[in-house]
């Protein structure tokens, strides 16, 4: 035996009582009171269901950090930290800590420590589910130079709807992360003052935008459905192209283009041929190149000029800048120093160059490019190339077709197609860098396709709308990532989105897909206006308004990458306070300021959340109320101050090395403690 | 003939002098011998000590200044793997002399040096190797071999893609970032664009960038900056004559030179000599070393001899030495660093490691059991030893912080608070492996030891009490730094798991459910939860507000380390109930208050 048990017990800590807590039977009848023998209480209070709750809790929220990191951290929250289950396991364990209290009563001075723990946990869980309902959470970005905003954009989904004739907007709150409205089990949301019935029908994570004219019985535009089709590469190509469209008047392979007009084509080859060669051979075009992106140089003829096809390449090392230009075979090399703003003569082309300006680290500020440092982070260069073109009928078409230009406006090879507006009427124009004539010819819709000579490319006209007007169809992207996690997930043009059903008895019922950030109209009705429809987040009104004064960013040492952000604002409330602050990493702005507001929680935290790197003027601040605050605070101090008493100032024994067990302040006698220390270390050999 | 008939004379001298002297004094005299003999008379190399100065120049790297030694170090460390390199000759290159070698295309003394065909650059990632083409025996490649792979371009510029896009990387990509840096650096080494070792202009400030000295020209203009060309070149020169002297005087010369152009922000000799210091201390190391030697002791003092007592005397003593050695280290750092060194990963590890020994001696003192030394030195060691093997995993950089995570008082005791209870979970887990020893020696005698057992549940109480408060702090600073005060983040949310796992074991206690060996077996099992929510959280789970101190690897050695440990208390529980059968086997309880049960401890009868 270990010397130190070997010793009598000392007497009051340690008694030797024999039976585990929760196998003991309860204390005589006499000493506690009736509702304390309560077989539901004695339940609710004992210790071996707050372990259950404990472990469920620990694998819950284990759960919860693998759904975080697998998916994101809204679908943990949908399906752990926010689900009702788990805010009535919290609230549970707060029964659970509160009875196991009152099983204590009547309260002695040893309790103190524990009494203090577990009320500072139930004073810290009911500050939490305070500030869940009670708080408001949510960002607003501000713009330099605007009025005051008081809209707070709040995570979470929301359907909007307006109808034609009657003022107000009604909305409604979506969740689909979790489970998702179905054609065979459609949500129901409500029914408005017209008396339409608005369901979801389905929900998409992903939608793709199409562009689709729609036909109108007058006052559109022509309208064709081009295909391209090369066996050779078994690629089809296929587009909508509508007159007057601005991204959708031409079709751009890269190594050709087909551009759709009203009217119709130039009688013979030679008429179209002189058009169009002088418009071609009228060259004046600028080029941005990129130094980290070679092969994405972005083009721009002039207005009512024709572009070069040439290649600028931009070549960046420490000690040189380099501009390479490619045209038709051949390469002229320039320096971003010495030739900046000199015309170069392309020498036997009839074509000027010039390197307008140079950018080390490009970014477009306020519509314009600027260098956002002096660092080479993103080099860019301006080139404007210029003049007459000599015609060229041997120009090599395979180099063009082989080099996919990027500039959107390839020279050699580009089809025309006119559509008559009366007859609907189809005639082209085509233009191939293999054939010196133009071929002027007539088109049908449905109808067989043309050889265009661009390597093996048909060119048909699958549907043709003589008036049409600009309409953009979604449908859901197959393959995409199934599930809720897909939910928040916006991947560039796609975005996710409902359908939603309108109904009503007696009228057409009409479905359409909504995406996130879209307003679609739905036609309710004949002549009435349609009706909108947007799904997006929920707006909340603030009682007070907000305005972006000034935007700071600081940078870390010897860099440019940002180190910090700094906004300036002006609060105004709707009694006329005005109040300005600044808020910036770790440092809110809260309104209003007093200390007992802030204390209590009761104010409006202003933190910075965050900010638009292309955009200096734009600041996202992230505003939070949170009335639980003081609850919390007092909750935490409880429960340190509580494990405190408990683990350190209740009375316990002590055991020291070499000495009896003794209670808590006693104190160790030195010339015991070395003569055991031996015993201590060697436990098996001690037994004597 | 003068000289070797003088010498010889010497010689003659020595000799006699040899013979007449005692025995004690003859060994004296032939250690000096074999010492001196060690010192080269004239050298066409240079070694280490040769470097100080030229260590000693300040550059701004990786948004901060510090010694040319520093980024050296960081230098071969991030392009190796490793703190020297070896080269295909078998000569083992130290950092200083490396970078200023890859610069200049010379070793020292003028010969050349082609670094492009040595085998530097690391790939820690088979598969990428594999893929790459590359010899899958090999972990190191030169940058010839690699700046040749089209596969590697290819690669490289779809990394760089998806880092413009701000997309996650997966571990093929990161590893390709990874190369790329690599080559990146290795390339700014030997054009010389990595040695930004001048202040860009008079009147700079400190977030200025620094420029190169060929660069400084146009900022200082040829006549003032004439003075520093010149001590470079002098230097350059000394370097490739070999010659040590005037290099190391060079280098000071021009470390004068470039303070001068810019004295408000050009480091104080001072700071960079702090620097230099601690990098050649190797506090931790030497720290490693001597909680080793002091377990050693301690552990031969355990034993019954006639010197038992004194062993464990020198034991604690060596490992105090350890413990200030570790302390200085960290001190250094602070200083170096302008803040607590507890913001990534080799940090916190320093910490953590400092933290479990501090205890263990902490409560050493206040119950006299070296039980907890001997559960104490082995986890520190361990620790600061897995630290120091995986210096490409865990870099010892001193790093500029996360704007997050500056200038905040609370923020500090928080971070300091949670790391502290993570040192005495360590410790309970080594004590915890005491306790689990004896029972799988003699599970009897190991139930009857009741201050055994409450020595532990000291430990874990304090550790509880520690991640209770750090947790609660760190909600308070979220709620005033973020706007809220718990928002399910997976560091967070781990560190809450860990509270309730220690909790479970506590209460699971006063249910009833297990008594006092439980305790040791939580003790074990609950530190789990501690290197999730420390190291898991920070290398698996790179979402979430808590993102620093990222890395990658290491799952195969936590996942062996566990299986072991598991396997050991399967045997520890099975030998348990074996020695129990014969006897009841209704558990041991612990010793309990009738009308209380919470946190007593177990005093077995």
């Amino acid at each position: 035996m270990p010397a130190s048990t070997a010793s009598p017990p000392s007497p009051a800590p340690v008694q030797p009582a024999v039976v585990p807590a929760a196998t003991r039977p309860p204390a005589p009848a006499s000493s506690k009171p009736a509702w304390q023998r309560n077989a539901l209480f004695r339940f609710l209070a004992s210790v071996k269901l707050a372990v259950v709750l404990l472990a469920i809790l620990i694998v819950a929220s284990i759960a919860g950090t693998l759904y975080e990191t697998t998916f994101n951290a809204d679908v943990a929250r949908a399906y752990v930290y926010g689900t009702p289950w788990f805010n009535a396991w919290l609230v549970l364990l707060a029964v659970n800590l509160a009875a196991a209290a009152f099983s204590r009563w009547p309260w002695q001075q040893r309790h103190t420590g524990f009494l203090i723990t577990h009320l500072g946990i139930i004073i810290l869980l009911a500050g939490a589910l305070l500030g869940r309902f009670l708080g408001i959470e949510g960002t607003i970005t501000l713009f330099k130079n605007r009025p005051p905003d008081n809209q707070l954009i709040v995570q979470q989904r929301q359907l909007y709807l307006q109808e034609g004739g009657a003022g107000g907007t009604l909305s409604w709150p979506v969740n689909v992360i979790g489970r998702r409205p179905s054609a065979a089990r459609p949500w129901r949301l409500g029914q408005t003052p017209a008396g339409w019935t608005v369901e979801l029908v389905d929900y998409a994570p992903l939608l793709a935008a199409d562009f689709e004219p729609a036909p109108v019985p007058s006052g559109g535009q022509p309208a064709v459905r081009v295909r391209l089709f090369s066996k050779r590469l078994n690629r089809t190509m296929e587009s909508w192209l509508l007159v007057g469209s601005e991204e959708h008047a031409a079709f751009d392979l890269g190594m050709a283009s087909v551009q759709l007009r009203a009217g119709r084509a130039p009688a013979t080859p030679e008429a179209a041929a002189k058009g169009a060669v002088a418009a071609a051979n009228d060259i004046d075009e600028s080029i941005f190149a990129f130094a980290h992106k070679p092969g994405q140089q972005v083009a721009q003829p002039a207005a009512g000029k024709a572009g070069s096809g040439a290649k600028v390449r931009l070549v960046v090392t420490d000690s040189a800048r380099q501009v390479h230009l490619d045209w038709r075979g051949a390469t002229w090399d320039f320096d971003v120093e010495a030739d900046r703003g000199k015309d170069q003569d392309l020498s036997g082309s009839g074509l000027t160059a010039r390197i307008e300006d140079y950018w080390p680290d490009f970014l477009m500020k306020d519509g314009q490019p600027t260098s956002a440092s002096n660092e080479p982070r993103e080099p860019a260069v301006l080139v404007r190339i210029f003049g007459q073109l000599a015609p060229d009928p041997e120009a090599d078409s395979l180099a063009a077709m082989n080099a996919p230009s990027e500039n959107g406006a390839s020279s050699a090879n580009q089809a025309t197609i006119y559509c008559d507006a009366a007859s609907g009427a189809l005639t082209y124009v085509l233009k191939s860098g293999a054939t010196p004539q133009p071929v002027v010819g007539a088109l049908t819709a449905g109808g067989p396709g043309i050889n265009t000579g661009w390597a093996d490319w048909q060119l048909s006209v699958d549907q043709s709308l003589p008036s049409a007007t600009d309409y953009t169809a979604f449908h859901p992207v197959e393959g995409a990532k199934k599930g809720p996690e897909a939910g928040a997930m916006a991947q560039g043009n796609h975005t996710e989105g409902l359908r939603v059903r309108l109904s009503k008895p007696g009228s057409p019922t009409v479905e359409e897909w909504v995406p996130a950030g879209w307003q679609v109209a739905l036609p309710t009705g004949g002549s009435s206006a349609p009706t909108q429809l947007s799904y997006g987040w929920r707006c909340e009104s603030l009682p007070i308004g907000l305005q972006l004064l000034d935007f700071e960013i600081e940078r870390g040492e010897g860099s440019d990458a940002p180190a910090g952000f700094k906004s300036t604002l002006r609060v105004i409330d709707n009694e006329g306070r005005v109040d300005s602050g600044q808020c910036w990493m770790n440092n809110p702005h809260n309104y209003p300021g007093h200390w007992w507001s802030t204390f209590t929680g009761l104010t409006f935290k202003m933190s910075q959340a965050s900010y638009n790197p292309e955009n200096p003027n734009e600041s996202t601040i992230q505003i939070l109320r949170d009335p639980g605050w003081l609850l919390k605070w007092i909750g935490s101090l409880l429960v340190c101050a509580g494990i405190f008493t408990l683990f350190y100032l209740r009375p316990h024994p002590v055991f020291v090395e070499g000495k009896a067990p003794s209670a808590r302040g006693q104190k160790s006698s030195k010339s015991q403690a070395r003569s055991s220390k031996q015993a201590q270390i060697n436990p098996s050999s001690k037994k004597t | 003939m003068r000289r070797a008939l003088f010498r010889s004379a010497l010689e003659l001298q020595a000799w006699n002098l040899f013979r007449a002297s005692s025995l004690g004094f003859r060994t004296f005299l032939l250690l000096l011998l074999v010492l001196l003999s060690a010192l080269p008379l004239a050298r066409a190399e240079l070694n280490e000590s040769d470097f100080k100065q030229w260590g000693l120049l300040a550059i701004q790297d990786n948004g901060r200044r510090k010694p040319v030694d520093t980024f050296a170090r960081e230098a071969i460390l991030k392009l190796t793997g490793r703190g020297t390199y070896k080269d295909l000759a078998g000569r083992v290159w130290q950092p200083n002399e490396f970078i200023l070698s890859a610069l200049l295309g010379e070793a020292a003394g003028g010969q050349e040096k082609d670094w492009t065909k040595e085998p530097l650059l690391l790939i820690n990632y088979r598969p990428l190797v594999e893929k790459l083409g590359l010899d899958r025996e090999r972990k190191r490649f030169s940058f010839d071999e690699l700046a040749k792979l089209p596969e590697l371009n290819r690669l490289a510029g779809e990394v760089h893609q998806l880092g413009m896009q701000k997309a996650e990387l997966d571990r093929m990509q990161q590893e390709v970032r990874s190369i790329t840096e690599r080559m990146t650096l290795f390339s700014n080494l030997s054009r010389g664009a990595a040695f930004l070792i001048v202040p860009p202009k008079p009147d700079a400030t400190i977030k200025d960038a620094w420029v190169i000295p060929p660069e400084a020209d146009k900022t200082f203009g040829e006549a003032r900056f004439a003075a520093a060309t010149e001590k470079l070149q002098g230097m350059v020169g000394a370097f490739r004559a070999g010659d040590a002297f005037n290099f190391g005087l060079r280098a000071r010369e021009l470390r004068t030179e470039l303070r001068q152009l810019c004295p408000t922000v050009y480091p104080t000799e001072s700071e960079l000599g702090t620097e230099y210091f601690y990098n050649h201390l190797g506090a931790f190391s030497t720290a490693a070393l001597l909680y080793a030697l002091g377990l050693v002791l301690l552990a031969a003092g355990a034993l019954p001899s006639g010197i038992a007592r004194w062993l464990r005397v020198g034991g604690v003593l060596v490992a105090l030495g350890g413990l200030l050695f570790h302390a200085w280290g960290i001190g250094l750092r602070c200083v170096i660093a302008g803040r607590p060194p507890v913001t990534n990963m080799f940090e916190s590890m320093v910490w953590v490691a400092f933290i479990a020994a501090l205890f263990g001696f902490v409560f050493f003192a206040r119950y006299r059991s070296t039980t907890y030394l001997l559960a104490a030195l082995p986890v520190s060691f361990v620790t600061v030893m897995i630290l120091l093997q995986a210096p490409a995993a865990m870099p010892p950089s001193i790093d500029p912080l996360q704007p997050v995570l500056r200038d905040n008082f609370w923020l500090t005791i928080h971070v300091l608070t949670i790391t502290g209870s993570y040192g005495a979970f360590l410790l309970g887990l080594g004590f915890g492996h005491i306790v689990l020893f004896r029972y799988l020696r003699d599970p009897l005698a190991a139930r009857a030891d009741s201050a055994l057992h409450f020595w532990l549940y000291r430990v874990i109480q304090l550790g509880v009490l520690m991640i209770a408060a750090g947790t609660i702090l760190g909600g308070v600073w979220a709620n005033y730094s973020w706007g809220r005060f718990w928002g399910w983040d997976p560091k967070e949310t781990w560190a809450l798991i860990t509270l309730l796992c220690y909790i479970v074991a506590l209460h699971g206690r006063i249910a009833g459910w297990w008594g006092q060996f439980g305790l040791a077996v939580a003790s074990v099992l609950c530190f789990a939860a501690v290197v999730m929510a420390w190291y898991g959280v920070n290398f698996w789970f790179p979402s979430g507000l808590h993102s620093y101190g990222r890395g990658v690897g290491g799952e195969g050695w936590a996942a062996t380390i566990l299986g072991f440990d598991l396997v050991f208390l399967g045997l520890v529980i099975c030998r348990k109930r074996q020695a129990e059968r014969p006897a009841q086997r209704t558990p041991v309880p612990a010793v309990i208050d009738p009308a209380e049960e919470s946190s007593l401890p177990a005093a077995s009868v």
